[in-house]
């Protein structure tokens, strides 16, 4: 009877907890993303004006609500010292979401190297990947197809992982829905990382 | 004078602490309240410097500081209520009296002192664990930046364990305060993330009662003024018993 009841309030009460990275390069928009994220997904959330967000050094974090799963971000500095902190990360997340800034050109070797040298961890095997091209609304920026030929030579690193490589902007939130759904979806049937359990208090 | 067992406050002439404790004491009855920013380390890590840094953005000559300072920093029209603690060993475990509604810690670190990079550690770890700072901001300032032989803001945050705070927003800021380099970023950041955290502050001020905490805190704070009064006089080692037993009683612990 003890083991039905409780069940029935675990069933009830309880949110499964995933840890999701959010990472990329200095100014690609990871910390607009989040901000996005968390306007569009919590129901009382006024955010900070999106185009006064400076450079993170540190970690912001966030957390939202998609039906049973509980998704808390954690948001890393992109700056190439700080690239050296990302690992601590690793084994606690369940998801990856890699943010590239479409219009860098210039930079996105730069972006790519630091994304090999992230998938190669053996910490983050197994963990859904969502790359995304962020910046789409400016003009004459790479396109999806562009950054998956530049990106194409990862592909055997990235092996068996979940990968999906999302356009979107941040700023106006275009895409973040579909993103962010998918990424629920992908680290909820993953088997590999069981999820954190954690009442609702 | 026996400076070890010295308990007390070093309030520099520019303000008035009667005149903050009064308006401190109209804001908290009529909704308004100021943002509260501790800055903490070890001793000798800038944090007075800092804290003046902030108000006059002068470099002062400071002492060690036995006890704290307070002073109101004004930046984009924002009014914080900035308290520096002392940060040598025997008055650290003061620190926790000044915990409650504090909307963040800046926690001062000197990078070239790589020796007590591990003691900076500990008590940044034993800070973080108190429940009154669940909520707080936590900015990390590297500070000495201009020292040769400094660490990197990256080193700091390695060697501090910042990276196992998961639940925690934190920002490292490299920084020099006789320079005056990095303070304004570290503001027009903080600013930034003021505006996040005011409606849950306002909401939480609207039917304002001086709770106990309060009463105490403020009481504390009479007891500091009434102590550098009478410095002068030279009573004060009687009256650092007194202040000491005030602090055990109210914080029994």
């Amino acid at each position: 009877m003890y083991t039905l009841l409780s069940g029935l309030y675990k069933y009830m009460f309880q949110k499964e907890e995933y840890c999701i990275l959010i990472l990329g390069l200095d100014n690609a928009g990871k910390t607009t993303f989040l901000e996005q994220t968390k306007t569009k997904f919590s129901k009382n959330y006024k955010g900070m004006s999106l185009s006064k967000i400076t450079t993170t050094v540190g970690l912001n974090i966030g957390t939202i609500d998609v039906g049973k799963a509980r998704l808390m971000f954690w948001d890393l500095g992109g700056q190439e010292e700080l690239q050296s902190l990302w690992d601590k990360y690793y084994a606690e997340s369940h998801g990856v979401i890699y943010v590239i800034d479409s219009t860098d050109e210039e930079r996105l070797s730069e972006s790519k190297e630091a994304f090999e040298k992230m998938i190669s961890s053996e910490a983050l095997e197994g963990v859904p990947l969502l790359v995304l091209a962020n910046k789409q609304d400016v003009p004459n920026c790479l396109s999806v197809p562009d950054i998956k030929t530049a990106f194409s030579d990862s592909a055997p690193k990235i092996g068996r992982r979940d990968c999906l490589v999302q356009p979107c902007t941040a700023l106006t939130g275009d895409g973040v829905n579909d993103g962010i759904e998918w990424m629920v979806k992908c680290v909820v049937r993953n088997i590999h990382r069981p999820p954190r359990q954690k009442d609702i208090t | 004078m026996n400076t070890k067992n010295r308990l007390g406050t070093n309030i520099s002439p520019c303000v008035c602490p009667v005149g903050n404790f009064f308006s401190g004491l109209f804001a908290s009855l009529f909704g308004t309240r100021e943002m509260r920013i501790l800055i903490l380390g070890l001793d000798g890590a800038g944090k007075t410097t800092i804290l003046y840094r902030l108000q006059v953005g002068e470099v002062v000559t400071t002492i060690p500081t036995i006890g704290f300072n307070v002073e109101t920093v004004t930046c984009k029209n924002l009014k914080f209520q900035v308290w520096d603690l002392g940060g040598q060993t025997s008055i650290r475990p003061y620190w926790r009296c000044y915990y409650s509604n504090t909307d963040a810690v800046i926690y001062v670190v000197d990078s070239s002192d790589r020796d007590r990079m591990g003691i900076s550690k500990s008590e940044l770890v034993a800070m973080l664990e108190e429940e009154e700072l669940k909520k707080a901001i936590l900015v990390v300032f590297a500070n000495k930046q201009d020292m040769e032989q400094a660490m990197t803001p990256t080193e700091v945050a390695s060697a501090l364990g910042l990276p196992a705070l998961k639940d925690r927003k934190w920002q490292i800021f490299k920084t020099s305060a006789t320079k005056g380099t990095g303070l304004e970023e570290a503001m027009d950041w903080y600013v930034l993330q003021y505006y996040t955290i005011k409606k849950k502050i306002t909401s939480k001020c609207i039917n304002n009662k001086l709770n106990k905490k309060k009463k105490t805190q403020i009481w504390l704070n009479i007891c500091c003024i009434e102590r550098n009064k009478l410095q002068k006089d030279n009573v004060c080692f009687y009256l650092d018993h007194v202040f000491e037993h005030v602090i055990c009683s109210i914080y029994p612990e």
